[in-house]
């Protein structure tokens, strides 16, 4: 609310506001902690914008003649607009809505394509990946990243960024996992962000064992209460002691969630080169282009690649805009898609208030052709309809700028997860309010103009000898026109959301390969200083399924890298023996999963062929891997692959080495990176037993409902581990719906907007069937007179009621047939042409606009003749 | 100074605000409450019309602003403004007293 206000007194004059603006605020936080209600907010609302419009127009009260007449117009037409509140009501209304839902969504889409990064000069920051064989954007090997930043001349300076997340041990002795980002020592200078307190990295501070740490400053005040000495001080992450530099700003966030950053130590060992996990950001030199960088960047792959050709022959680099990589191609098209059909939406708001602007231009003709009589020019009552038009666009404008706050305020409880990247705000900024403005100017353009020149053209003579009663308005048939237009609208913004409606019951029907209802799963991640070697990770997992395993209510528990629909993990290099042999840096590359004897069991993933892992697959033993159907269909077509032998690279903290397998079972193919992915991924499974490693995703079947064994499933971990926090608890179930959380979210929103359409329409056709209804009272009085019966009458005005609806129908399929490809990209198992989509909008809204005209054909029907006589 | 008769009448708002003030400074929050318990909830001053109305008063010479300890302002009558006050007070007194000469608040009184 406040932000409303704030926003609300940047339409006083300057100087009003230096004196009184920070003074106003405190009088409205004082008045908000007693009365916080929302008749206390509209009423504030309506005070300040009214406020401020008076204050403006002091200010102008010292100007010229022609500021006189339209300070006069302005009087007259506030005056117009409080003699008809429910008209102003309806069309401040409607025009807020319009304007308010165009200005949210130009928040998302201004800064998701075009406000400046929220970093320093932003347009120099280039992401850079590793282009290898089969994969343009690779990540990058620690190694690789030295290189290029050491030989590259493109570049002021770069940074490398991992993954790196930690346990702090919180009051009553909790351990909580927070997200982190371990980081090269440029990272700060490369995007410019200066602490809030204390310093950033520099080049001293990475080094083996470094203890430097930099806190986010919600991490500081959330967990250190915004200690201000903190500075200098340890803190215990992991067991290890941490020295505090630096505190950088909330606002800052970049790829993915981070509360605090490390700093990152590359040695120089052989596998730094071969792990790819790092994410690479730069800052070109001044004056460098993305074209120049790229050719010299190729000249520095050249070089690694002929130093280290088994590692990197063939492998590129790929430079992309920072803009480009932090937005994915997905939330561009959602923004463009969602501003598309707000578009339509307020040209469907403007319909309906030009709309009801002729309606009661046309019960006006006579005040308009008194005036005109009297001398007045046809310029002046023309410029008195428009500045009542720009009137209602203004309170529309600063009604929908509070709807949008509004709006906002309540879009990060309402998006899913992940949908935003992290380092996106929305806010109402200078740059929405302008924008709103110059919606609002060019809607009082778009519906003030027929108006006005309808009102230009009243013949004098005519309208006063009709004796001020109702003359049949024209533009009888421009009205008409713009109902169809609306309901043309309404079937392409149906249509839009039943695509996206039936993408969504698509993904419903996809199987996921796996079958797990009442599991419950969660993640664990063993830090270095607890769990120096992976055998120590090993002796965590055992017990910690011995544990479960033995807590009443629990059927099956298995352990994995990561769970089926959850993403791509690691993926590995391998080799079929017997099959010609290709340098390590030419491999193919498959998810590769370490999982335990009861991982398919646990989540229902069906054996095709062969046997599942036992406890007789240790290390000790034959080392053996399941692989699953596309890995079959790709790798081992036309031979059994029971027997086959596979050398696959194995994790190691020294780096990857090929472990040569026994494939001893085939599995079910399972969707890897969730229920939209349209290629099928090869998959190799192998024992944790034979390979285990420092994450792992944990899966619990139980007998009831799972969530209500999160807290033995706690206690049996903190019975191994008092200092290891379990991490994303979910049950399978909303493991899958978080995978459809944004077609989910695109469908819901566009159904939303979709619904405010389809009532726009109706009441549009409803105003102008009722208004011509009653204008044609007298008509109709005089046709049953002459014998005409009421089904006549009620077939006339339904005859009207059908031209429209059929017009605008046709029209909106044909706008849908030409635009629903532009949704192509957000569809699944839908065409954006698909027929039962198409009729089925086409028939709603024929039907809502049928039922919406029911009435002012009744009322027709219902003419009295004597009545509709005598009342002339 | 000019006359603060030149002032009068003053609109019922403009008075009920420099009558809050007539006993001592109060900031923006407390004249908008001391206004709707002295005019028995009658005048309500919303945010924006309580500070248009300041901002006016101000500008007239007929209040004054000082700074407060924490961050809100404390309002103050000037001279002039109770001069005005003092005078809107004695035409509106005078006003009442016919009142009873033309018997309107007879119902009143019993």
């Amino acid at each position: 609310m406040r932000r409303v206000i704030a926003a609300l007194l940047r339409l006083y004059p300057a100087r009003f506001r230096r004196t009184l603006g920070d003074d106003m605020l405190a009088t409205f936080d004082e008045q908000w902690r007693e009365r916080a209600n929302w008749r206390q907010a509209t009423r504030t609302v309506a005070s300040l914008a009214s406020g401020a419009a008076l204050e403006r127009l002091h200010g102008c009260k010292k100007g010229d003649g022609r500021m006189t007449t339209l300070i006069h117009d302005l009087r007259f037409a506030l005056r117009m607009l409080r003699r008809n509140p429910s008209f102003t009501a309806i069309a401040v209304t409607v025009l807020a809505l319009g304007i308010g839902a165009n200005s949210a969504i130009f928040s998302l889409v201004d800064a998701v394509l075009f406000k400046p990064l929220p970093f320093s000069d932003p347009q120099r920051l280039v992401m850079l990946w590793e282009r290898s064989p089969g994969n343009p954007r690779n990540r990058v090997s620690p190694l690789n990243f030295v290189d290029w930043s050491e030989q590259n001349h493109a570049f002021a300076s770069m940074a490398a960024i991992s993954g790196g997340g930690g346990t702090l041990i919180g009051p009553g002795g909790i351990a909580e996992h927070i997200p982190g980002q371990a980081v090269t020592a440029r990272f700060f200078d490369v995007l410019g962000v200066k602490p809030i307190a204390g310093r950033t990295f520099i080049a001293d501070d990475v080094k083996p064992h470094g203890d430097a740490i930099v806190l986010s400053e919600r991490l500081w005040r959330n967990r250190f209460d915004g200690d201000p000495d903190i500075i200098g001080r340890a803190i215990t992450m992991d067991g290890a002691r941490l020295t505090v530099i630096g505190i950088v700003p909330a606002n800052f966030q970049i790829l993915f969630k981070a509360d605090f950053w490390t700093p990152y130590f590359i040695p120089r060992r052989p596998e730094y080169r071969q792990m790819h996990f790092m994410q690479v950001i730069g800052r070109l030199k001044q004056g460098t282009t993305l074209s120049r960088a790229e050719a010299g960047m190729q000249v520095v792959a050249e070089d690694i690649a002929r130093v280290s050709p088994s590692s990197n022959k063939g492998w590129g680099i790929t430079l992309t805009p920072l803009r480009e990589a932090l937005v994915g191609s997905e939330l561009r098209a959602t923004s463009l898609v969602l501003a598309g059909i707000v578009g339509f939406v307020l040209l469907m708001a403007c319909a309906n208030v030009a709309n009801l602007l002729l309606m009661r231009g046309s019960a006006r003709t006579r005040e308009i052709a008194v005036r005109a009589s009297i001398g007045g020019s046809r310029a002046r009552i023309v410029q008195q309809l428009l500045t009542e038009s720009a009137l209602l666009g203004v309170l529309g404008g600063v009604a929908g700028v509070a709807l949008a706050a509004l709006i906002l305020g309540a879009a990060p409880s309402l998006l899913p997860a992940d949908v935003l990247p992290v380092w996106l705000r929305l806010t109402i900024d200078l740059r929405v309010i302008g924008f709103a403005a110059a919606l609002a100017l060019i809607t009082a353009a778009l519906f003030g103009l027929a108006p006005a020149w309808q009102a230009s053209r009243i013949p004098l003579a005519g309208a006063l000898r009709a004796g001020g009663r109702t003359v049949t308005g024209g533009g009888g048939a421009f009205r008409m026109a713009l109902a169809a237009g609306e309901i043309a609208a309404a079937v392409l913004l149906v249509a839009g959301a039943g695509l996206l409606l039936r993408t969504l019951t698509s993904l419903d029907r996809v199987d996921p390969g796996f079958h797990a209802d009442r599991v419950l799963t969660m993640g664990v991640s063993l830090p270095n200083t607890r769990y120096p070697q992976p055998e120590n990770a090993l002796a965590f997992y055992q017990s910690l399924e011995r544990e479960i395993a033995a807590i009443p209510g629990v059927r099956d528990v298995g352990l994995g890298t990561i769970l089926p629909v959850d993403g791509w993990d690691i993926g590995q290099g391998f080799q079929v023996i017997g099959q010609p042999k290709v340098d390590d840096s030419q491999q193919p590359s498959a998810h590769y999963q370490m999982v335990s004897s009861g991982y398919f069991r646990t989540l229902g993933i069906p054996l095709l062929r062969g046997r599942a892992f036992t406890s007789d697959d240790t290390a000790a033993n034959q080392p053996v891997c399941i692989v699953n159907q596309e890995f079959v269909r790709q790798y081992l077509k036309g031979r059994d692959p029971l027997g086959a032998m596979v050398s696959v690279q194995a994790m190691a903290p020294a780096g990857p080495k090929p472990v040569v397998r026994l494939v001893v079972g085939v599995s079910h193919q399972v969707k890897v990176e969730g229920l939209a992915e349209k290629e099928n991924d090869p998959e190799i499974y192998v024992p944790i037993a034979q390979n285990p490693w420092f994450w792992a995703a944990v899966a619990v079947r139980t007998e009831g409902d799972p969530l209500s064994m999160v807290a033995a499933v706690k206690a049996a971990v903190a019975r191994i581990d008092k200092q290891e926090p379990l991490t994303r608890i979910r049950t399978m179930d909303q493991v899958l719906a978080e995978s459809v959380a944004e077609p989910r979210f695109r469908a819901g929103l566009t159904g939303a907007f979709a619904a405010i359409a389809l009532a726009l329409a109706a009441v549009g056709i409803f105003g102008v069937l009722a208004f011509s209804v009653s204008q044609r009272t007298r008509e109709f009085g005089i046709r049953m007179a002459l014998g005409a019966q009421s089904a006549d009458v009620l077939r006339m005005v339904m005859r009207d009621a059908l031209k429209i609806t059929a017009a605008g129908v046709a029209a909106g399929l044909l706008l849908a047939a030409a635009l629903t490809r532009w949704l192509a990209a957000l569809l699944f198992g839908v065409q954006p042409h698909d027929l039962v989509t198409f009729v089925g909008s086409a028939a709603l809204l024929a039907m809502v606009a049928l039922i919406a005209c029911a009435a002012p054909a009744l009322r027709a029907a219902r003419v009295d003749p004597a009545v509709a006589l005598h009342h002339e | 100074m000019h006359d603060p008769r030149d002032l009068l009448p003053l609109k019922p708002s403009d008075f009920h605000i420099l009558l809050s003030l007539a006993a001592a400074p109060l900031h923006g929050y407390g004249i908008m409450k001391a206004v709707e318990r002295e005019s028995h909830g009658e005048v309500r001053l919303e945010l924006g019309s309580l500070y248009r109305l300041l901002g006016r008063l101000l500008d007239g010479g007929a209040l004054a602003a000082q700074e407060s300890d924490d961050r809100r302002r404390n309002y103050s009558l000037t001279p002039f403004g109770r001069r005005v006050l003092e005078a809107e007070a004695r035409r509106l007194a005078a006003l009442v007293k016919l009142a009873p000469v033309r018997k309107l608040l007879r119902e009143a009184k019993g």
